[in-house]
């Protein structure tokens, strides 16, 4: 049984990593710099 | 990379008031190994092995690693998103400077600081570790405390001048770093599933939980062994560091934060896994003064286990090498805002090497010093129960991520209120999942530092308490009232930002 847990833990975090990958890999590609504005604190 | 993309880094950073003074020459693969080379799995993974093991037993390096790789990599993405929109060397203590005050930047970057002074002593120090009984071997001596220290000097020594002639060749090691490790711990794998004396455990064996060698209860020693993985994934925020030497640095340096997480992970997993299926006696190990070094040794035999034992002891120089060159920018970013005593030695840039030479010089004075002071603890009381290297890697731990956990708080309390919105985030950005992101960092963040600074680690909370006591100093005696902060900065004339780069060079 602890077998089955701990590989399904390392599936689920391989899985997490490929999610994020995803959200992030579509923000840099739908990036428009026409809207971004720097953030400068003031 | 064409010169029209380079006029659009450098216009960036001009915008938060800085001239381009460092040499901006780093790739995507450059960043990424450089923080992959501070994580070096060769380094936390191997040299608290036998913390790990000790407190955990084999499980550990079946759950403990995964669970903590699984929580960090949500830090590193709510990092990364940070870095993405605020691209300055200064990385987290810039990003709290602007998302609350100067204040909380001013405490993010001495939290960082000391995180740093443990990560780079802890990381030479491991090296010493390592190479010094390979050498007591070599040259018929004895390694003892002295002897490592000794060793831990001339390690640090070496990594001080690299980092001093230069960026180019700093860079260029890292690139071979990162190749190195994935090299290493190919042939380790190798090696071990095809060679390790009587064959390996059963898979079986990697999730069993409920064996400790600690004289503690299982879920507690378990938490206490989690150091080894958490220890492991620090360092990181070196992408963020070199990120005004990084073409490109809006969207390579937040994938270099993130990916080299997320491959450490992988890949040391891997390592972990036939190591410890190739365990023997799992008590003689912890019983070991190395555990890792007792399971090669018993699993290949000495001669094998002492050429691997030598290439993870370069490896883990490697790591040393790059931990200089991210704490040191971190230094001169922060003497570049005047946020420490002697502030303008430290953000001076060598004109011949375009490195922060005299703040790569200090970060290699202060780590020695943090190891020198816990050498002289135990040598006044030899009875001290804590290793050298757990206290070492608790400080770092300690520091780094509650310095890390700052500026990702500052962000959700800044959105909230407003002032940072969609607009200010920049291309690699985690869209509507950021928050959700950063609430589990944070929590992770809370609950890992706790467990970090729990006998037998106390010593590390006293250090780091110890040093927020004087911080309070500091800042309520002097830099409360003179501390200008990064936004100091948003008002330097474009004449003398260009009058600063012609300084330099750069055209």
């Amino acid at each position: 049984m602890s077998t089955f847990i701990g590989i399904a833990i390392i599936v689920f975090t391989c899985l997490v990593a490929l999610w994020i990958v995803r959200i992030a890999g579509k923000g840099v590609r739908e990036f428009d710099e026409s809207k971004h504005e720097s953030f400068l604190g003031k | 990379m064409s010169a029209h993309s380079h006029e659009q880094d450098k216009h960036e950073l001009h915008k938060f008031g800085y001239a381009q003074e460092l040499l901006r020459s780093m790739g995507g693969f450059s960043n990424f190994a450089i923080s992959f080379s501070i994580i070096s799995i060769l380094t936390g993974a191997v040299s608290l092995y036998g913390h790990g093991l000790t407190y955990g037993g084999a499980g550990m390096m079946g759950f403990g690693w995964p669970i903590v790789a699984l929580f960090v990599m949500f830090v590193a993405a709510s990092m990364a998103e940070l870095a993405s929109a605020i691209p300055t060397a200064g990385a987290l203590y810039h990003w709290a400077a602007i998302l609350k005050n100067k204040r909380w930047g001013w405490y993010t970057a001495w939290i960082n600081l000391i995180g740093q002074i443990g990560i780079v002593a802890g990381i030479d120090y491991s090296v010493a570790l390592f190479a010094d009984p390979l050498l007591a071997s070599v040259f018929n001596y004895t390694s003892t405390d002295t002897t490592i220290l000794i060793a831990f000097s001339i390690i640090l020594l070496s990594h001080g001048i690299f980092n001093h002639i230069g960026i180019r060749v700093v860079a260029k090691l890292n690139d071979f770093s990162a190749w190195y490790h994935i090299i290493i711990v190919a042939i380790l794998v190798v090696s071990l599933a095809l060679f390790t004396k009587g064959g390996l455990n059963s898979i079986d064996y990697l999730f069993q939980v409920g064996e400790t060698f600690s004289d503690k209860p299982y879920m507690f020693a378990f938490l206490i062994g989690l150091l080894q993985a958490q220890w492991t994934f620090t360092g990181y925020d070196a992408s963020a560091h070199t990120i005004e030497e990084t073409v490109n640095p809006r969207v390579r340096a937040p994938w270099g934060i993130f990916t080299s997480v997320a491959y450490s992970f992988v890949i040391g997993f891997i390592m972990l896994a036939f190591v410890t299926l190739s365990i023997k006696d799992a008590g003689a190990a912890t019983a070991a003064d190395n555990a890792f070094i007792h399971v090669i040794s018993e699993a290949l035999g000495g001669t094998f286990g002492s050429i691997i034992l030598w290439l993870v002891t370069a490896a883990m120089w490697f790591c040393g090498l790059s931990s200089i060159t991210s704490f040191s920018r971190m230094m001169y970013a922060f003497s570049r805002d005047k946020g420490m005593p002697g502030s303008k030695q430290w953000a001076q840039i060598s004109k011949k090497y375009r490195t922060p030479a005299k703040a790569i010089w200090l970060s290699v004075v202060l780590s020695f010093c943090l190891a020198l002071i816990d050498y002289i603890i135990k040598t006044v009381n030899p009875e001290a129960t804590y290793t050298t290297i757990a206290f070492l890697t608790a400080v770092s731990v300690v520091g780094l991520y509650v310095a890390y956990g700052i500026p990702i708080l500052l962000k959700l309390i800044a959105k909230r209120q407003g002032r940072f919105q969609d607009k200010h985030l920049g291309p690699w950005n985690l869209g509507k999942y950021s928050n959700f992101i950063s609430v589990l960092a944070l929590i992770w963040i809370v609950f890992i530092c706790t467990v970090m600074v729990i006998p037998p680690n106390e010593m590390a909370g006293y250090a780091v308490g110890g040093m927020m006591i004087i911080l309070i100093v500091m800042d309520l005696t002097y830099y409360k009232k003179n501390f200008l902060g990064p936004q100091a900065a948003l008002s330097t004339s474009m004449d003398e930002i260009l009058r600063k780069e012609r300084e330099l060079g750069e055209g």
